[in-house]
């Protein structure tokens, strides 16, 4: 089939903006952090959001810079690296549909962990503190929902982060032990 | 093949240069055309006073559409209700005031005049300063520049009233739009850093700037409560003077007291009024001083009192009274930038 590559032209501005919009609240609609949320406010947030390319090898930000916000990428690729005394080490990559950076929006004063770095040409939506907080005071209802699945998805990662590290304890101190039984999470 | 790096550091380039025309472009207009600059600056008063409504009304469910169709809709109708009442009281007011206007003038030349005698006769040396007609030459040109002027000040006047409201709706409306554009078309790499260092701006000058009309309606409300007290003249008149000058820093008080005194100095009916006057200006000031500014204005604008006056100072002497208005919340912008630098410099 034939691709359809119009001229700038010939496009109708007003329906393509009004389809990039659709785009970035369907987005939205399938993250973890804003699917409960209404069609309704799924449009307030588009309209919110900040939609950024990133092209290949370009930082979204630095370790130990100050955060201000999480990513959502709904196109490409992006490295979370970290710098340690041994050098720099990649700690995963991360594809459409992940998300990034959300402590930002609850800690005051937060310095990034980790830098991101877009391994191939992508698109992130980008969610900053100072929008959360005027959404929080704007529409309460709807910033209550956003804080309920932001403390879900925190805790979800803290649960994980302690079994990890009971894990390492247990397998530090009884080898034998843990060779045998695999770990539950503490709850 | 082209270095990936030499290519962002392009864009990033090409970025930068788009937000410094934007910005550059946006302030230029401001600055050449005066008669487009003072709506947008009363605009952005106005939407840094009304935003706080807005928001409320709209946490309580109305679109902010709504909300702010709303709220304009209360004020006009407070604006004609009030507006006619005041306008009376004013104008009454006012009339009296021209009225004895040309007698409080001839009694102050003969006082200036008088004391110019005494002043020559006790010491010659002072023989070629001439007060009274260096005033009168003043007052004429004064007036010259009134009457040259004056049609083109309505008509400002008039091109205000007109754009301010619905340019006020539409920056409450769009705000964050037009704030949104603008920050698409910083860099990548400094787009946090801006994004943070803009919002603090906004909050910083937003929060100076109601504190400081809050503040001077209550002087205002003061000065005015406090002449209505000892049954003094012009007390509304009087009252808006003293809270409108009082905008100004250090100096508004001042200057607001001014005409309150003169009025009341140079009327022979009131002249026993001028303590109790001198009295209401200066407990009024007092309360402002010692309540009003530090519950309202200095949590706000977080500077060293003696760096505000130096900023103030500085404001003055290079572009007057609008400079010593502007002067704080252009200090406190910059404080803002320099802590964002310090923090990214020395704490990270």
């Amino acid at each position: 089939m034939m691709s359809i590559h119009p001229h700038f032209l010939w496009t109708d501005l007003f329906k393509k903006n009004k389809q990039s919009q659709k785009t970035v609240a369907n987005n939205l609609k399938e993250n973890i952090l804003f699917c409960t949320l209404s069609q309704s406010e799924l449009k307030y947030l588009s309209a919110i959001v900040y939609e950024r390319i990133y092209q290949v090898n370009e930082p979204i930000f630095q370790q130990n810079d100050r955060g201000l916000g999480m990513y959502l990428i709904t196109k490409g690729q992006i490295a979370i690296k970290t710098k340690t005394r041994r050098g720099e080490v990649l700690v995963t990559v991360l594809t459409e549909d992940s998300f990034f950076g959300e402590i930002a929006l609850v800690d005051p004063g937060n310095l990034r962990t980790a830098s991101a770095v877009a391994i191939e040409r992508s698109v992130v939506i980008g969610f900053f503190k100072p929008d959360l907080i005027e959404i929080l005071e704007r529409k309460p209802a709807m910033g209550v929902k956003i804080l309920f699945q932001l403390s879900t998805v925190l805790g979800r990662r803290l649960q994980e982060t302690t079994e990890k590290i009971t894990q390492m304890n247990r397998a530090k101190n009884h080898p034998s032990e843990s060779k045998k039984a695999p770990l539950k999470a503490d709850s | 093949m082209k270095n990936p790096a030499n290519l962002q550091l392009r864009r990033d380039f090409n970025k930068l240069v788009c937000l410094f025309f934007a910005l550059a472009g946006t302030l230029t207009l401001f600055i050449i055309n005066p008669a487009l600059s003072t709506p947008i600056l009363l605009s952005l008063v106005m939407t840094t006073l009304l935003s706080p409504w807005a928001t409320s009304l709209e946490r309580t469910g109305y679109p902010r559409a709504r909300a702010i169709a709303l709220i304009f809709s209360i004020l006009f109708t407070v604006f004609i209700a009030f507006g006619l009442w005041g306008y009376k009281v004013s104008l009454i007011e006012w009339t009296s005031l021209k009225e004895k206007a040309p007698e409080h003038f001839d009694k102050l030349m003969k006082i200036i005049k008088t004391f110019e005698i005494d002043w020559q006769n006790k010491y010659p040396i002072i023989n070629t300063i001439h007060l009274t007609s260096s005033l009168l030459n003043w007052g004429g040109q004064t007036g010259r520049w009134f009457i040259d002027h004056g049609p083109g000040l309505m008509g400002q006047a008039l091109t205000s009233i007109l754009i301010v409201p619905p340019l006020s709706f539409v920056l409450l409306n769009e705000g964050r739009s037009i704030r949104r554009a603008f920050l698409q078309l910083v860099p990548n790499r400094y787009f946090e850093s801006f994004f943070m260092i803009a919002n603090e701006i906004t909050r910083a000058i937003s929060d100076y700037v109601r504190a400081k009309l809050i503040e001077a309606v209550l002087l205002g409300l003061m000065v005015t409560l406090g002449l209505m007290l000892i049954h003094a003249p012009y007390t509304f008149v009087l009252g808006a003077i003293a809270g409108i000058t009082n905008i100004l820093p250090y100096l508004g008080p001042a200057l607001g007291a001014i005409p309150g005194l003169f009025a009341i100095t140079l009327d022979p009916h009131n002249t026993h009024l001028l303590l109790s006057v001198f009295i209401v200006y200066g407990i009024a000031n007092l309360l402002d001083t010692i309540v009003v500014f530090p519950l309202v204005v200095a949590k706000l604008v977080n500077l060293h009192p003696l760096l505000l006056i130096a900023v103030v100072a500085i404001g003055q002497q290079y572009y007057g009274l609008v400079g010593m208005l502007i002067s704080i919340p252009i200090a406190t912008a910059l404080k803002v930038v320099l802590q964002e630098i310090y923090k990214s410099v020395y704490e990270h």
